[in-house]
Parts: structure tokens; C-alpha cells; sequence
């Protein structure tokens, strides 16, 4: 298992940006109205720090991730932890699922049951599971090779349709700092879930480039975020865009092209689904790796069939309507990735502080 | 091996057996070109213009209408537009819509009887041209025709685009600066109307004035000047349009010019203690025609052309705000200048803004610049 | 087990049949087994003469007719034998050395080897060769005369190219051997032999270059070619059915061409070949995905026009992958997406059609694929014909009688053309596979089930590899430097680097002084 920069780098971005970029808009909007594209801006610093953090981290643990946390914290406890963090990329798979299916159904598809969507995205990602780990890094990079283009396309697209910068004004005012710390803490919260590359930047076949990727990462989700969010203020503005589930959504369905190509949302989601695909496999991939690390088994691929059925009935049980499941989401944002993805972390890079920097044999054992 | 295979091929076929109804065929369905709605006593009477399928060869040649405008009823919007299905056999795709007609009756009621279908529904689009009735309800006008375009709801949309490029009096309005407009404090919604006219026996639509609203009502209307003037207050660049103004030489004669591009500034400024609202409109134009010869078109006398031109757009500026300023509405949306400004003075204001919008002092400049004159560079020389 | 058995027949010779016989001292012997062997081969010329003045030796010609070339063998063996072995002086022959000087001094042929055995013989008279046996020595002579009729060289039917060099390989193995060495002349191009097939006995060449070609891939090749144990090796996909690493799937891990330029260039980037006796196909491996994309022709023109080709040419392969199912899709479920205007005329154009837009789909595309089948297979005087009456006589009834719409007749006449712009024949097979695949996925979900089938397909692609190379290198992994030659064209000037192979040994194509890196 070796993975080159560019394969880290897709990992990174798959882990967070096609949810956030559906998501954040919405909160930032909500919290802060036309202020919150200052919120992303102001998030790359703690974005950076947690990024450092992470870095430091995987310089100074001779183990991938889940093995990681019984070195740090001691077999036992570690177990625990690990454990837990099974359950929790177990849920992050379903809730993203769900989130992403209710988009599905709420935009186009609004009278085909929620099982068959769930059902058939599982299905992929079980595919995709059982294909091996090398295909699924490599069927991230083609999403991203698609996927991150045409995202910026459409916001470039959707930019000239009805921009008003006066929307953006007046800049900084009417805001509440309670609000303001709560988009920044969310925008952190939700980049943190590129946690579990700890596990992978173990394997990078290139170390010395681990630092460049996850500034290139963090670029470019912050990049995503702040453009997502900037835009959506200056074409619909703040007041309006509110009101919205899914407000960069809406966005796409202003997109009017010569008067002739409309309605290209649908376009917009199909290209989406694959985000949603790598996103879904990546954290369900995740929980097999942990759980396979873990419990010590030999192979992940015989528990993606019966995780499937965990997942789909979760996804299904999690909530039951929208606004439910918007509320069970900010919930799972807040408390699951603060503590899961930022508190342990924490806890690790305070850890690592008071470890000995890795014996050379080990480094070099990596290298190779 | 084989489990696995017999496992997904059952799988797939339930997948297929239970999505394939989803599925809305072509000939299932019917494309609305135009939406309106009314309000009668609390019931919605939701309209649709359907455009008649028509197979290719018998198209052009007969002369009846290619489209159908059906009318359905209900306490809500919603049930309204679904309500027609009871006697319409296919199923409407509003995404085709392109206009949006808002009854007379609704509008002067409250619109929240069908704001929220509007802002909710995914079938409506929000880059719709929206337009009010005027003297007619929503279904009339949607059942009224139109010179040459097929679908009077798509003509409803051309002729506000068109006249704005070369007649310049109305702004289209799309159904997301309409909601955008109630959503946002400091700023009211204004809507173009669209009104009946008669000829041969059969109903034609035209453009007629501006509907101003006031929070949820429509509370009065713009003329075409008032218009004009509300068209030269969008802050901004714009392009396209023209005006007359009396020829200088004369109060008989006009002289029509041509807009190609103005620039409008609205700022608040404080002059002693008062809060004065500062608007400069940059206008550059060609000359298009005149009437009589008094006025003779050369080098010096174009100063005073434009001046004369300048004291026109100021004229109409002045008029809108005037009547805005009557009906205690800032359709102007300077209650969002002054917030973007000064946001500390806006929010002393904010709760009883309309009060200070109608009593607010106004400075219009306006300046206009004359670019080409087409042809001919001179007056036109009579001789016998 | 073999060494018994060895054993157990030399104890009772009887038993040994005449193909393991080695060549006896005895002509007789050797006469007899090999007309044992040879009963009911009418194509068969064996001649018993004998030659010498003084010292008179019975020997023995045998070989096939049509086969061998039979003015060389009656002008070098037979005459220089009869005739010119009395104008030498007789006292240098001797009953015991006339083996030997026949093999240097009087066979004037240039392919000379001994044999040993009845076998040996006989595979040899098989290919062409005339083995001579003479009375007294357990040794065999076989020359090579290997000349049969055979095509002419032609410009590959399937392959057609307007610029460039337009030789294709012919069925004869020799020929294409000659081809490729004319255009390599580096004592590095090198063409191992091996034999395949229990009775055919085909000759199947693994050419590479060595130096450039990475040793573990080529290997593997081989040895996955020596584990195949067949009866016959008819063509070169025989073989790449064995050796594919992924065997239970529509894409294709080999390229098959007949143009002597593409091998060449492959070989020139570390690739191998395989090719086999008698058929025209040579195997290329390992090809990634994106490859098929790229037309040999793309090379020999400016790289300005050439890249716009292949987008062109990429544009036409999504086309043809996905026109009919986003159409379908578009149309039961997505309306909104097709502009107004447009959609009028095809609501219009629908009107009465009584199938829904997936079967109408269904039917036309099965049509067109009859049609091409069928055009393929007819005599070349009706083919055109046939499809031509199919494709108007039938597209323009159905028409008319309203089963289908004309919109969708338009749908797929352009997936069609679409589908005959991509280069190479491999990828073609697996747009009209995938293509049905798409269609059914876009009539259940739509645009989301397209997309789903894509990734899906996407994920099956990523998986595969063919000979470890990474089936949709360098899109995935992503490798930037090759990409611009993917895409687009890169200039001959720019292309300092072969394209990257795992195990490479040389992957500098010019040197030039900034870039000497490998």
C-alpha cells in the first residue's frame, strides 16, 4: 500500500469538500447572513493550525492511525478509542448518505423511496469497497480530476447570472462574535474530517511532500468554501439565500447560459454524486480499515457486505424529515467532529509533544 | 460466486421494478410556457399556459391558438395548480415557464397567499420574468394573445427584454429580485404590469406601468415617466433605451436621443445635520431623430442639447421619487444604501424607515453625453 | 515418471511410434516411418535419389508441396547433388564425410541446420523447410525453402490512416519479421521465437526492445505464455485470453493492430509484441485506457491540428458512449434541462409515438447494431447496399409509420457516426457494450442512473491493470507529464520521456542537455 502525493491530495479533498460545499454556505448564511464568507476567511488559521497539528502527528507516530492511538494512549484505552471511532466513521457514512439522498429528493427526484437511492449508493460503494483499496484511490482521483473543475466552473458560471456586491455590504457590521466563532469553529469542524489521513499520509511514498499536499488540501477547500459562500451571498443574496435548504443549489438553477442552456441544476447533481460517492466509501472505508486494524482481522473486504446493511438502515432510521435531519447533522458537526476530530487529535499532538522523535531505523523503514 | 451474481441480478430488478414509475414520459406531460395566479375571496386561482403539442406537419397552418390557458382553484396555491389535473390529462412541466403573472387582485390583497409556492416549489424558476396584471386577472392575460410569438407568456418575457434594449421604461423583474426584494429589509418590490388592449375581436397584451409594493401589497403604480425615472435610479451600470426631450431650439419640436450606456450613484450624504440622498447619473447617448428645424445640430449647439437632455432625466428621476416618496414605498432601495453606509444611522431609522424615505431631501444630477449622431451629422437641410 | 517410461521403451522398441523415433542410420528406416507418419497427406513429395560417381550415396528429399519453393529445391539440393557433385574432385569424398561436405560445400543455401530427430522432420517439412536424409547417418539436413503464395502486402482494411506509412502486416510470419526489422535497425529489437499450439505448431514472436523494455513485465509475458497448453494457435487473441491479467471483462488489456508503424512505435516505448503464424493481428500489451484514444495518424501530422483531432476525437467517444441514454434520461425524466424551444419540437416530433423513449431507444440502437453486424458480414458487392436500404428504407418507414420519433432516428444515426471516429476497434467494442448498460441505468434513474453506471464502470476500469501497469494510467494515477499526451498532442520536440511503465529501464527518449533526468 504506497500512495503518491496526488493521490493524498485527493483523499484529503474527498474526505471534506463535496458535503461541506453543500453544507457550509447554508450555516455560514444562517449564522452570519452577508458576513459569512469573513467567517472562511477568517477559518484558515484555526484550519491551519489543526492541519499543522495533524502534520506533526504523523511525523512522530511510527503506526498508521487506528494502530497510532494504542501507541499513544496504551493498548487498552487505545482499543476503546478505536472502537469508537469504528462507530463514528460508521455514522459519518450514513449521515452523509442520508444528507446527501435527502438533496437528491428535496432537487430532483422527489417520488422515488429513499431506499432505492440509499440502496443503489451503497451498492457503488460496495462495489468500490470490494474492488480493492488501490481502485478506490484511484476512482478518487478521477472524481476529483472531474469533480473539482467542474465545481469551479459552475460557480464561475453562476458568478455573472445576478451578482450585486452590494449584497456583500456592509462589510463586517451587524454581526454577533458568538455567531461569527460558532461558522469558524463549524468551518474547522468540518475540515477536521480529513482526520483519518493520518492513516494515510502514513503510507505517502514520498514523505518529504506530506507538508505541500495538505497546504494544496486545505487551499483548496478553503478556496471552495470561501467562493461557495461568497457567491452565493452576491447572486442571491444574504436575506434571500437564507431561506434556503440548500442555497448553492439554488444558485446552479439561476445558471442561464446565452438563454438557451437552463436548468442545469440536474447537471450539477449528477457531477455531485460523484463527490458523494467518494465521500460515502472513503468514511466506509475508514470504519473497515479501523476495524480491521483494530480487532487485528486479516482482511476489511468480508465486512463491507454486512456494513452495508448497518449503514443503509441507518441512513434510513437517522431521521425523519428534513428538518430533523438538518438538526441531527449541526448536532453530529458540532460534538461528534469537535470531539472525535479535533479533541483527540488534540489530546495526540499533546501526547507527541512529550514522545521521542522516531528512531532513525523506523523513519527509514517508512521510507522505503 | 453464483449467490452473489443471483443476489444482485435480484437486487437490479427491484431497483428497476420500483424507479422505472418515477419516470414522466414526453407524451405524459405538457409544457406550461407561462404561471399566473389570482386571488378571489381567500380561494387561489392558479393559471397555466400550456403550449398545445402540435406534430410538426400540421404546425403554421392552422390559425387557432397553439396554446390552452387552464384555470384551476383552491385554498392554497398549491392545490390551485394541481387542482386542474381533474380535468387536464397530462401532467404541466412549470420549469418551462418563463413568466410569471401576478393577478391584480392578489397583489393589492397580500401575496403571501402565494409567495411561499413560489419560493418553495423546485418547478418554478427562479429566473422567471414576473409581471403584474393590469385591469385583468392573471388567467386573462395569460389567456390574451400576442402579435407574432406562439406563447403570449414567452412573449410577455421578449418585449420586457426587447424594450428595455431599445425603449428603456420598464426593469424586469425575475421572481428572485421579487422575493429578494420582500426578504431584505430596506427595500421594496417593483413589478412591470402588463394590461389588455382590444383589436379585431381579440385581446393583446401590452406593457403598461409599474407596480409598486409596499411589504406584502401592492400599494399604487408608475406611469411610464415614473418608470422611466425608476429605470435611471437602478444604481449601476446599464445599457440600452432612449428618451425625447423638447428641442432646445423650440417647445414644439423633440428630439428623440438614444441611451447607450448610463451609470447611476446613489449615495446618502449628511449636509448640516440632514441626511440628503446624492444621485449622479452619467448618461452617453447618440441622436436619433428630431422634429422641425428650428433646432440646427452642430458643434456648439451640442452643449446645450445635452443639457437640456440632463434637465429631461433629472425631470423623470424627479418624478418616480416623487411618487415613491408619496406612496411611502422605497422601491429605490435606499434603506439598503443606507445600510451599507451607514449602518449605525440605519439602524436609528430602520423600524420606521418608509416615514424618513418619504420625507428625505434629494439632489439629482444627471449629465448626458452625446457620442454619434448616426448618418448625418447636421440637421437635415431643407431647400427649394 | 518420464525416465521410466523412457526406460520401458527402449526396452521394447517395437511399441515406439514412428513420430519419436530418432533418424536411423538406415534410409530405409526412415523412409518407412515417415510414410507411416505422412499416410494421407497427398501434399507430400518425397524423392529417393542417388548421387556420386565413385562413391554412390542413396539420399532422400523430402517436403510439402506448395509449401516449399520448388525451383530452389530442384536448382540448390537436387541439381547441385546430381550434377554439380561430379565437377568436384571425387578423392576429397568419402562414404563418411559426405555428410558433412554436403552440409558445407554443396547445398548452396544459406539456412542450413542438422536434425535428429523423425519429429524435428517432420515439423520442419511443416513449415516450408526440405529436409534432405542421406543413407548411413542418423543426421538429418533441412534447408530452408519456406516460400508459399501468400498475400501481398496491402494497407490494413480496418486501419485506415491518410497520412503516414500504410503497410500492414500479412498473415506470413516472416514477412512481418522482415517489416519491423526494416524499420528498427538496432541489434537491441529483439524477436524471440517460441512454438504454441500441440498440433498446429505455430510460431509466435515476443518482440520488445531490450534496454527499454522493463525485464520483470517481459518475464511474465513469457512466462504466462509458457503455461498455456493448447491445440492450436489460430490468431493472436488465442493467446491473449491466456495471458490477460483480468480475463472476465468487456475492456480489452491488449491492442490489436496490423500496422507495421504502430508496433514500431510501441516497441519504441518499452511495449511488447506478440504475433502469431498466420494471422495478421499483432498483440500490443500493456495498454492502458486512454490509449485507445490515440490514432497512430495523430503522430504524423502538426501536433496544432492533431490535438484538435483527438479532442474531436474524445468528444465523439463520449458521444458515443452517452448520447442515447442522456437523451432517454433527458427525456422521461429530466425535461426541464432541454431548452424550451427545443423541447416544443421534440414534444412535437413524439406526438403518437406509442413507445416510451427508453424502448424506442432500445429498438433503434439493436437496429443499428443488426445493420453494422449485418453490413459486416455480407458479401462486399450487397453490404453497402443492405445497409444502405436498412438504415433508409427501415429508419425512414419507422418514421412514417410513427413507431419511432425522428429526433431519437437522428439520436442514434450520430451515436453511430460518433462511434466510428474512435481509433481503435477495442474501445469501440466497449462503447457499444457499455452503451446498452447506460441505456437501461438512464430508463430506470435517469441522469442519476447514468451517472451511477458511470461510476461504476469508472471504478472497474480503475481496478483493472494488464501487465501491472494501471489500466487508466496516466488519468488515474494521475500523472501530469503524460497527461499532455492524452489530451491533446505533445510536440516531438517536447516529448523528452517515453511514457512511464513501471521497471522501465530507459525512459530518456532525446537527449538533450537540461534534460538528461530519467
Amino acid at each position: 500500500m504506497k500512495i503518491k502525493p496526488f493521490q493524498l491530495y485527493c483523499l484529503l479533498v474527498v474526505c471534506s469538500a463535496p458535503v461541506a460545499y453543500l453544507e457550509i454556505s447554508r450555516y455560514m448564511n444562517s449564522l452570519l447572513a452577508h458576513n459569512g464568507w469573513l467567517a472562511v476567511l477568517a477559518a484558515i488559521l484555526p484550519c491551519f493550525i489543526f492541519m499543522l497539528l495533524l502534520i506533526q502527528i504523523t511525523r512522530k507516530s511510527p503506526q498508521p492511525f487506528p494502530l497510532l492511538l494504542e501507541d499513544y494512549l496504551g493498548t487498552w484505552l487505545g482499543r476503546v478509542v478505536g472502537c469508537s471511532y469504528i462507530l463514528v466513521f460508521i455514522m459519518i457514512t450514513a449521515i452523509d448518505l442520508r444528507f446527501f439522498v435527502d438533496f437528491i429528493e428535496t432537487h430532483v427526484v422527489s417520488g422515488t423511496p429513499l431506499s432505492v437511492l440509499v440502496g443503489v449508493l451503497l451498492l457503488v460503494g460496495l462495489f468500490a469497497l470490494k474492488s480493492g483499496f488501490n481502485a478506490l484511490i484511484r476512482s478518487f482521483e478521477l472524481v476529483v480530476l472531474i469533480g473539482l473543475p467542474f465545481v469551479f466552473i459552475i460557480l464561475i458560471l453562476a458568478l455573472p447570472q445576478d451578482m450585486h456586491i452590494s449584497n456583500l455590504l456592509p462589510i463586517g457590521s451587524m454581526m454577533r462574535i458568538d455567531h461569527f466563532m460558532l461558522a469558524v469553529l463549524l468551518m474547522t469542524a468540518i475540515f477536521a474530517r480529513s482526520m483519518p489521513v493520518l492513516t494515510f499520509a502514513y503510507f505517502s511514498d514520498d514523505p518529504g511532500k506530506i507538508g505541500s499536499t495538505f497546504t494544496a488540501s486545505l487551499a483548496s477547500y478553503w478556496l471552495l468554501m470561501l467562493l461557495a459562500t461568497l457567491i452565493t451571498t452576491l447572486t442571491l443574496g444574504a436575506f434571500s439565500a437564507e431561506l434556503y435548504a440548500f442555497p448553492t443549489f439554488i444558485m446552479v438553477t439561476m445558471i442561464n447560459i446565452g438563454r438557451f442552456f437552463q436548468n442545469i441544476d440536474i447537471l450539477f447533481i449528477s457531477i455531485w454524486i460523484l463527490g458523494i460517492y467518494a465521500s460515502i466509501s472513503f468514511f466506509w472505508f475508514m470504519s473497515l480499515y479501523t476495524c480491521q486494524q483494530v480487532f487485528r482481522l486479516s482482511d476489511y473486504r468480508y465486512l463491507a457486505a454486512p456494513s452495508s446493511l448497518i449503514i443503509g438502515v441507518l441512513a434510513m432510521q437517522i431521521a425523519d424529515n428534513i428538518l430533523q435531519l438538518f438538526q441531527t447533522r449541526l448536532f453530529f458537526v458540532m460534538v461528534v467532529y469537535g470531539g472525535f476530530f479535533i479533541l483527540i487529535p488534540s489530546i495526540l499532538f499533546i501526547i507527541s509533544l512529550f514522545k521521542p522523535s522516531m528512531p532513525e531505523a523506523i523513519l527509514s523503514a517508512k521510507a522505503e | 460466486m453464483r449467490i452473489k451474481w443471483t443476489v444482485l441480478i435480484l437486487l437490479s430488478s427491484l431497483l428497476a421494478s420500483c424507479t422505472g414509475c418515477n419516470a414522466l414520459d414526453i407524451n405524459d406531460s405538457v409544457i406550461a410556457v407561462g404561471l399566473g395566479a389570482d386571488l378571489k375571496d381567500d380561494t387561489v386561482f392558479f393559471s397555466t399556459q400550456l403550449a398545445k403539442p402540435i406534430p410538426p406537419e400540421e404546425s403554421g397552418s392552422s390559425s387557432e391558438a397553439q396554446f390552452l390557458t387552464v384555470t384551476g382553484s383552491g385554498p392554497t396555491g398549491a392545490e390551485a395548480a394541481r387542482s386542474v389535473l381533474s380535468s387536464l390529462p397530462r401532467i404541466p412541466l412549470w420549469l418551462h415557464a418563463s413568466t410569471f403573472v401576478l393577478g391584480e387582485d392578489l397583489v393589492k390583497n397580500d401575496v403571501d397567499a402565494i409567495v411561499d409556492l413560489i419560493a418553495r416549489n423546485r418547478e418554478i424558476r427562479h429566473n422567471a420574468i414576473l409581471v403584474v396584471s393590469k385591469n385583468a386577472t392573471a388567467q386573462e392575460i395569460l389567456e390574451a394573445e400576442s402579435y407574432l410569438e406562439i406563447y403570449p407568456a414567452q412573449a410577455i418575457e421578449k418585449m420586457l427584454i426587447m424594450q428595455e434594449r431599445q425603449l428603456g421604461i420598464y426593469v424586469p423583474s425575475t421572481i428572485h429580485n421579487f422575493l429578494d426584494c420582500l426578504s431584505t429589509e430596506g427595500v421594496e418590490a417593483a413589478v412591470p404590469q402588463v394590461s389588455i388592449f382590444k383589436e379585431k375581436e381579440k385581446n393583446y397584451l401590452q406593457l403598461d406601468g409599474t407596480a409598486v409594493f409596499k411589504g406584502k401589497k401592492m400599494i399604487g403604480e408608475l406611469n411610464e415617466t415614473e418608470s422611466r425615472g425608476y429605470r435611471w435610479l437602478q444604481p449601476g451600470r446599464h445599457s440600452g433605451g432612449m428618451f425625447v426631450v423638447p428641442s432646445p431650439a423650440n417647445a414644439r419640436d423633440s428630439i428623440a436621443l438614444e441611451v447607450l450606456t448610463f451609470q447611476t450613484r446613489v449615495e446618502p450624504c449628511r449636509q448640516n445635520g440632514q441626511l440628503i440622498m446624492k444621485i449622479h447619473i452619467k448618461a452617453d447617448g447618440n441622436f436619433l431623430d428630431q422634429t422641425g428645424t428650428d433646432f440646427k445640430l452642430s458643434r456648439g449647439q451640442i452643449p446645450r442639447l445635452e443639457r437640456q437632455a440632463a434637465a429631461e432625466i433629472e425631470k423623470q428621476v424627479q418624478s418616480c421619487i416623487n411618487k415613491c416618496q408619496g406612496l411611502e414605498s422605497d422601491i429605490l432601495g435606499w434603506g439598503q444604501i443606507m445600510q451599507n453606509t451607514d449602518v449605525k444611522q440605519w439602524e436609528a431609522m430602520a423600524s420606521d424607515w418608509n416615514q424618513h424615505f418619504a420625507g428625505l431631501p434629494t439632489e439629482v444630477k444627471a449629465e448626458f453625453r452625446i457620442r454619434r449622431t448616426y448618418l448625418t451629422e447636421k440637421s437635415f437641410q431643407f431647400r427649394s | 515418471m518420464r525416465y521410466i517410461n523412457k526406460k520401458a521403451g527402449q526396452n521394447n522398441e517395437t511399441k515406439t511410434a514412428p513420430i519419436d523415433l530418432p533418424i536411423s542410420k538406415s534410409l530405409q528406416d526412415n523412409i518407412d516411418a515417415l510414410s507411416t507418419l505422412l499416410t494421407g497427406c497427398s501434399d507430400v513429395v518425397m524423392k529417393p535419389f542417388t548421387f556420386g560417381q565413385e562413391v554412390k550415396v542413396d539420399g532422400f528429399l523430402i517436403y510439402f508441396d506448395g509449401l516449399a519453393d520448388r525451383r530452389e529445391v530442384e536448382e540448390n539440393i537436387l541439381k547441385s547433388l546430381t550434377v554439380e557433385l561430379n565437377m568436384i574432385p571425387q578423392d576429397e569424398l568419402s562414404q563418411v564425410n559426405v555428410f558433412d561436405y554436403l552440409q558445407q560445400h554443396l547445398v548452396t543455401m544459406a539456412e542450413l541446420k542438422t536434425l535428429a530427430s523423425i519429429q524435428e522432420v517432420c515439423e520442419h517439412i511443416s513449415s516450408g523447410d526440405t529436409v534432405l536424409l542421406v543413407n548411413g547417418f542418423d543426421r538429418g539436413l533441412v534447408a530452408g525453402t519456406r516460400s508459399w503464395q501468400t498475400r501481398p502486402i496491402d494497407a490494413p482494411e480496418n486501419e485506415v490512416v491518410i497520412f503516414g506509412p500504410k503497410e500492414g502486416f500479412t498473415e506470413t510470419l516472416r514477412f512481418n519479421t522482415a517489416m519491423l526489422r526494416r524499420r528498427i535497425k538496432s541489434s537491441n529489437f529483439k524477436m524471440e521465437h517460441m512454438v504454441m499450439g500441440r498440433i498446429t505448431k505455430t510460431d509466435v514472436i515476443i518482440g520488445y526492445i531490450d534496454g527499454i523494455v522493463p525485464p520483470a513485465m517481459l518475464e511474465e509475458v513469457k512466462q504466462r505464455l509458457g503455461m498455456i497448453d493448447i491445440d492450436g494457435v489460430l490468431d493472436t487473441e488465442y493467446l491473449a485470453e491466456f495471458i490477460a491479467d483480468h480475463r472476465t471483462t468487456i475492456f480489452s488489456q491488449f491492442e490489436h493492430t496490423e500496422k507495421v508503424d504502430r508496433v514500431c512505435a510501441h516497441v519504441l516505448e518499452g511495449r511488447i509484441f506478440i504475433m502469431v503464424d498466420g494471422s495478421p493481428m499483432v498483440l500490443v500489451l500493456p495498454v492502458s485506457f486512454p490509449r485507445y484514444w490515440l490514432a497512430p495518424e495523430d503522430y504524423y501530422i502538426h501536433f496544432i491540428p492533431a490535438s484538435l483531432f483527438r479532442l474531436l476525437r474524445f468528444t465523439a467517444f463520449c458521444i458515443a458512449l452517452l448520447l442515447p441514454s442522456l437523451y432517454v434520461a433527458v427525456i422521461s425524466y429530466h425535461h426541464e434541462m432541454i431548452p424550451t424551444a427545443l423541447l416544443l419540437t421534440i414534444v412535437a416530433a413524439r406526438q403518437g409515438v406509442p413507445f416510451p423513449a427508453f424502448v424506442e431507444a432500445l429498438l433503434l440502437e439493436a437496429t443499428f447494431e443488426l445493420l453494422r453486424e449485418a453490413g459486416l458480414r455480407l458479401p462486399r458487392a450487397i453490404g453497402p447496399a443492405v445497409s444502405i436500404v436498412g438504415a433508409l428504407i427501415i429508419g425512414d418507414a419507422a418514421v412514417r409509420a410513427g413507431l419511432v420519433s425522428t429526433p431519437m432516428v437522428v439520436i442514434v444515426a450520430f451515436t453511430g457516426i460518433a462511434s466510428f471516429v474512435t481509433p481503435s476497434y477495442n474501445a469501440g467494442v466497449i462503447v457499444r457494450i457499455a452503451r446498452f448498460a447506460f441505456l437501461v441505468a438512464a430508463g430506470v434513474l435517469g441522469l442519476l442512473g447514468i451517472m451511477i453506471a458511470l461510476i461504476i464502470m469508472l471504478i472497474r476500469m480503475v481496478s483493472l491493470s494488464s501487465f501491472g501497469l494501471p489500466y487508466m494510467e496516466p488519468i488515474a494515477p494521475f500523472n501530469w507529464r503524460e497527461m499532455s499526451d492524452i489530451l491533446l498532442r505533445r510536440p516531438w520536440y517536447r516529448t523528452i520521456r517515453r511514457p512511464y511503465m513501471d521497471g522501465m529501464q530507459n525512459i530518456v527518449r532525446q537527449k538533450s542537455k537540461e534534460n538528461t533526468g530519467g
